[in-house]
């Protein structure tokens, strides 16, 4: 009997190590908070949180609600509107660490613009499903965060993500997204603008008109990008698949350079790299004037043009010439295709 | 680069609209091409007198009635004359406006040049100078804060930005490797200015934890 009472203990003591390290402590927090404010539809919401989760939800009410479970070193929650701005600031016991965690669900108006600023934090943006020309998009989401993972799917004007090693990722519509990692990887669907960067992180891209995208070692892929694509990365790759090229740039040092698309007319196509391989694919009907440069890379073409050697340049003209097509490589081989 | 290629690139040269390493091929033609040299200094010239125009043009009498007039008594073979010379007017209105519109993009300066490829490395030397003294004082700055101040931070989160301090200095190490291999790249010398420059903006947000004033 005595030995069941010491399991029992052991079990509960486990158990309520386990759960206090699990989003389960969420339910079984010491405090909790549910309050609703009314505020202008198209206000400021302003959030910001040091540990645990922000997951904000739109509606059509004129009214910020907030909810969740506090952990115990959480003091409190300041949650005020003053002129067109609704604040809620999680505010932590100082000198504590552990048990800091706030896990807030945030409803907010579908117009207000959105600011969050979390620590480790994870961040979960969510507007509901919006038929077309119903609601305003938001004017603007911003998050900064520095190791929780963000994830946002909005309608909104402009989208702007600062992250060191959270991954930052982008679903929805904007006319702009900005976003800015360190080692965090950026991932952007429903852009039509997109300007990203990151140092180790790799950046995908989708269904955007124009992109421009930097990393240092990260890989970038750019899939079905319209028009416009400015891609350069140190030692990270670069992939891209526009719909109709009208200035596209890559460049890179050691990277592997991966190009297709159809050429708008007077398209330009400019693509570099030292060591890394670039190959490109275009359809048949392709009219460009073609410049091509290596010093030890070979050159191979699907339409009827090759070289090799050292420090060979290749000159070609298909169609009446009007795009323009720029790659060089110090030692990489070059692949012109025909798709 | 072929000097017709060169010269269909100028108007964006000189808007600087061009991308990627454009400008630099493009400068690199100008630098030893004389003849496209002119065209691209006649179009900043151009463009410059464009400033000067008046937005608005009033006319000094009320000229409609007396063309209306005149249009309504024309013989019919002489209507394609005039149609021309609408198209003309408009073109010519079309070109003063597009002139205009340039003024907006940030045109040169007058005495402002846009550099050769030879002066952009020493020009980008220079800049990278200003940016890693700034980046370095900043990183400093927050590393000093974070060691005062340790209570201000979880022991997981100072971990995190310790590490990803780390990132950024390999970054611009990589960088720099890259560079003494190929010292006038101006790619690279692009890359690592641009690389200072974001990471000072991430110092930033980091900063802004340490001395809690999100």
């Amino acid at each position: 009997m005595k030995r069941k009472v010491l399991w029992g203990i052991l079990l509960l003591a486990v158990l309520a190590v386990v759960l206090g390290r699990t989003p389960i402590a969420a339910a079984a927090a010491q405090k909790s908070i549910d309050e609703t404010r009314a505020v202008k539809p198209d206000g400021v919401v302003q959030i910001s949180n040091v540990a645990g989760s922000v997951r904000v939800v739109s509606w059509e009410k004129p009214e910020v609600h907030v909810s969740g479970g506090l952990e115990k070193n959480v003091e409190r929650v300041d949650f005020e509107v003053r002129d067109g701005r609704t604040s809620v600031q999680v505010v932590v016991r100082e000198h504590a660490h552990g048990n800091s965690a706030a896990y807030l669900t945030v409803s907010a108006p579908s117009a207000s613009s959105l600011e969050v600023d979390a620590v480790s934090a994870s961040v979960n943006v969510e507007d509901a499903a919006r038929p077309e020309l119903e609601r305003p998009m938001r004017p603007s989401v911003y998050v900064r965060s520095v190791s929780g993972d963000v994830e946002i799917n909005v309608w909104a004007s402009a989208v702007e993500l600062k992250s060191v090693s959270g991954g930052v990722s982008f679903s929805g519509a904007a006319e702009t997204f900005d976003a800015q990692t360190v080692s965090g990887n950026i991932q952007c669907a429903g852009a039509h603008s997109a300007d990203v960067r990151t140092i180790s992180g790799d950046i995908e891209v989708a269904n955007a008109d124009s992109v421009k995208a930097r990393s240092t070692s990260g890989d970038f892929i750019g899939s079905n990008i319209g028009r416009n694509a400015e891609a350069s990365s140190i030692s990270g790759d670069v992939e891209m698949g526009v719909a109709s090229i009208n200035r596209v740039s890559a460049r890179t040092v050691s990277g592997h350079i991966g190009l297709e698309g159809p050429l708008a007319p007077a398209g330009r196509v400019t693509a570099s790299t030292q060591s890394g391989e670039v190959e490109v694919g275009f359809p048949p009907e392709v009219s460009a004037e073609f410049d091509i440069n290596t010093v030890s890379g070979d050159v191979r073409t699907g339409f009827g043009f090759k070289s090799s050697g050292v420090n060979h340049s290749l000159d070609f003209a298909l169609g009446s010439g009007d795009g323009y097509v720029r790659i060089s490589t110090t030692s990489g081989n070059i692949s012109i295709n025909r798709l | 680069m072929k000097c017709e290629t060169v010269q269909n690139l100028l108007d964006d040269y000189v808007d600087g609209l061009l991308i990627g390493e454009e400008p630099e091929m493009v400068a690199r033609h100008l630098a030893s091409c004389p003849d496209c040299a002119r065209l691209a200094n006649n179009l900043r010239e151009m463009l410059q007198n464009a400033k000067g125009l008046s937005r608005h043009i009033e006319p000094r009498r009320d000229l409609w009635p007396a063309i209306l007039e005149q249009i309504e008594n024309e013989p019919k073979r002489r209507v394609f004359r005039t149609v021309r010379l609408g198209v003309l007017a408009v073109a010519a209105a079309v070109l003063a406006i597009l002139a205009g519109s340039l003024l907006m993009r940030g045109l040169p300066r007058p005495g402002e040049t846009v550099l050769t490829a030879v002066e952009a490395p020493v020009r980008l030397q220079q800049e990278v100078l200003v940016v890693e003294a700034e980046y370095q004082r900043a990183r400093r700055e927050l590393v000093a804060a974070m060691d005062q101040l340790p209570h201000r931070l979880a022991p997981e989160t100072r971990t995190v930005i310790d590490q990803n301090l780390a990132v950024i200095d390999g970054a611009i190490q990589e960088i720099r490797t890259s560079l003494e291999k190929d010292p006038e790249n101006v790619f690279l010398f692009d890359m690592l200015v641009a690389e200072q420059d974001s990471s000072l903006q991430l110092l930033g947000l980091e900063e802004a934890i340490t001395s809690n004033t999100w």
